[in-house]
């Protein structure tokens, strides 16, 4: 049981308060409301700016339960949520969406990638059981569109992890409600980029300065650097000319499906 | 909740209805309960959000009512999903396809008997059968038959001229007060009123202005040209709604009318209401469409600009636009919100598709319905603009890797 302010504001009706930062804030856009909740917390109950107060009316009760929600439409609070069910799934579905922009991958600290895949296919079932309460209509779509190249990775885990099949099953399942084909697109994996970039066969350097900072990982795209990882600079003198070398240990990548036996 | 609760006690039987939290599927709303069950234009106290008791009671019982058609249509869409995977159909959204034609098979024949399977098979098949619908093939070889081209053209110049753009009307006030009101409490009289009053089209004259239909993104062009019949089409390089050809226009909307499992349509009917629908103001035809652009040029203005707020619309669509932040944020994308050109102009092209698509569909816009297609223009808008985002973020993020990868293995 969780206790939240109610703030009636204008751009809406605020319950508690979002996290004070980006990469600890895992969201699900409702249909007039948008829900947060803090990762680094346990709270089911999320916080939430309610921004159209007649569409929220028709599932805010089953996310904070039915005494809440009618303090929340109220404007009037504190209030002492109940989660149920949905409020689990609601947040399931919005940590694993925090998963795919800031899960902390690191070589230096040891945490392994997730498949981006294996996310996608969560957030394509978390979209389906909640389909009746998020703001876009073809919010299942648009994750059944990421989902692309999923299905191969769930079946290798399925022959690993028979416990797997359900998750399997259920993409399959909800794929055709919606006429979308998940299995035929190929999906480019790194391995199919070429090389593009690398350096020039270096002359001799006189090195200037040097020094190394921690990353702002808000300023880079998810994926591409390790979440423990530092910025090494150096300002070198080359052929005349001053040059300031930078470099980022890349993030580690998810492996993809063994091959499956003959 | 009250339908939430009166849907929970129809029982297990909806199921294939609902989605894992035992509620009803937005489609479901839409398609079956809404329009076929609750019908709020014939009991529009009982369509708000917000409802007293005695018509929440009633909205039990009427849900209640029409639990045994609600469990047949069930039944029937899981025996037309066996149909389709029988036939190996994978082609559209079942449930678009599929939901009003089961409520159609329950309400005639009851649940599922022991001719289901037939029954079943023969109504995927007649929803997927093209013959009498419009393909993009017969479309193009119509259009471009060199013996009809001069007709066609004839008709394009016809209807062009007939249309006086400059004669001047006053805009309506009513439109304000229906963009005041349309998303809290939409109301019918008075919508219904702008349609009389054809407000939408009293706007062509301000749009006849050169370069007034070119600052909304509606063309390239100051002076609005007669539409060419055209020769190609691609879906990924569409112009601007008023500079596309026929066979573009019709092109974008054959989904909207392979989609209507209902009627077939002659494909010279459907060239012939585009040329006129290309001629009419905004390039529409139905009177709701037009006064919804009227609405939109009205309202979006305010998007990406605080000081131009001036009705309700205006100011949550401006909200919108103004949450978009800190979800961009959150989903560790760079703020993009502070590039605010060409924003107002998708959103008219994006209002415009929709509403084109829904005349061709023969759906019009209800004053119900007007702020759920004004927001979810915008909402479709700003989505793109972030899947657009992503996708060139993912780029960067794997040719950064393997750059990084391959030059670490040297």
């Amino acid at each position: 049981m969780t206790g939240l302010d109610v703030v009636r504001g204008p751009v809406g009706i605020r319950v508690g308060s979002p996290p004070a930062r980006p990469e600890r804030t895992a969201v699900l856009e409702a249909a007039g409301a948008t829900l947060t909740w803090d990762v680094t917390t346990t709270d089911a109950a999320p916080s939430a700016l309610v921004w159209d107060v007649s569409r929220a009316v028709e599932w805010l009760w089953e996310v904070y339960g039915a005494d809440a929600a009618s303090a929340i439409i109220a404007g009037a609070g504190p209030i002492v949520a109940v989660p149920g069910d949905v409020t689990r799934t609601t947040h399931a579905v919005a940590v694993a969406g925090w998963a795919r922009a800031w899960w902390p991958a690191s070589f230096v600290a040891g945490v392994p990638a997730l498949d981006p895949r294996l996310l996608a296919a969560e957030a394509v079932v978390g979209f389906a059981d909640v389909e009746h309460l998020v703001d876009d209509e073809d919010t299942v779509e648009r994750a059944l569109a990421d989902a692309v190249g999923s299905l191969e990775v769930l079946e290798a885990l399925t022959r690993m992890r028979p416990e797997a099949a359900p998750l399997l099953d259920r993409v399959v399942g909800i794929a055709e409600d919606h006429g979308v084909d998940l299995s035929t697109a190929h999906v480019a994996s790194r391995s199919d980029y070429a090389l593009a970039a690398g350096g020039e066969e270096e002359t001799a350097a006189v090195p200037v300065a040097s020094g190394s900072d921690v990353l702002d990982l808000a300023l880079l795209p998810p994926g591409s650097v390790d979440a423990a990882g530092e910025a090494t600079w150096r300002i070198i003198r080359r052929d005349g000319t001053t040059v300031l070398e930078a470099s980022v240990p890349c993030a580690p990548v998810a492996p993809g499906p063994p091959p499956t036996a003959p | 909740m009250v339908i939430a609760q009166a849907w929970t006690s129809l029982g297990e039987g909806i199921a294939p209805l609902s989605n894992a939290a035992g509620r009803p599927l937005a489609r479901t709303v839409r398609l079956i309960l809404d329009p076929l069950v609750i019908r709020p234009v014939h009991r529009p106290n009982l369509g708000a959000a917000l409802i007293s008791l005695t018509d929440a009671e009633e909205l039990a019982r009427t849900i209640a009512a029409g639990g045994d058609d609600l469990r047949a249509t069930a039944a029937w869409f899981v025996v037309l999903k066996k149909a389709r995977r029988r036939l190996g159909i994978t082609a559209g959204n079942p449930q678009d396809l599929y939901f009003q034609r089961c409520y159609e098979l329950a309400r005639t024949r009851g649940g599922p008997g022991p001719d289901a399977a037939v029954v079943a098979a023969e109504a995927v098949a007649d929803i997927h059968d093209s013959t009498g619908r419009v393909t993009a093939a017969e479309l193009r070889a119509y259009l471009t038959e060199p013996a009809r081209r001069g007709e066609l053209q004839g008709l394009i110049e016809r209807t062009w001229t007939a249309v006086d753009r400059t004669r001047q009307s006053t805009p309506s006030p009513a439109l304000g007060r229906f963009l005041d009101t349309c998303a809290a409490a939409p109301d019918d009289g008075l919508f219904n009123a702008l349609v009389r009053r054809a407000a939408g089209s009293a706007t062509a004259a301000a749009l006849a202005v050169p370069g007034a239909a070119r600052a909304l993104g509606l063309t390239e062009h100051d002076a609005v040209r007669p539409p060419v019949i055209g020769e190609t089409a691609s879906k990924s390089a569409l112009p601007s709604p008023f500079d596309r050809s026929i066979l573009e226009r019709l092109f974008a909307g054959l989904g909207a009318l392979a989609r209507d499992a209902v009627k077939s349509v002659a494909l010279s009917d459907v060239v012939t209401a585009e040329i006129y629908r290309a001629a009419g103001t905004w390039q529409l035809a139905d009177e709701p469409s037009r006064i919804l652009m009227a609405a939109g040029r009205e309202a979006s203005g305010a998007i990406t600009d605080e000081a131009a707020v001036s009705v309700d619309a205006a100011a949550r669509l401006r909200a919108r636009w103004r949450r978009e932040p800190f979800v961009q944020r959150a989903m560790r994308l760079p703020d993009q919100t502070a590039e605010t050109s060409g924003v107002r102009e998708a959103y008219m092209r994006r209002l415009w598709v929709r509403l084109h698509g829904r005349e061709l569909r023969g759906n019009p816009v209800t004053a119900a319905q007007a702020w759920d297609v004004l927001d979810g223009a915008l909402r479709s808008v700003i989505l793109d603009r972030r899947d657009r985002l992503k996708a060139g973020l993912e780029r960067e993020a794997l040719s950064a890797a393997s750059a990084a990868t391959e030059s670490e293995g040297r």
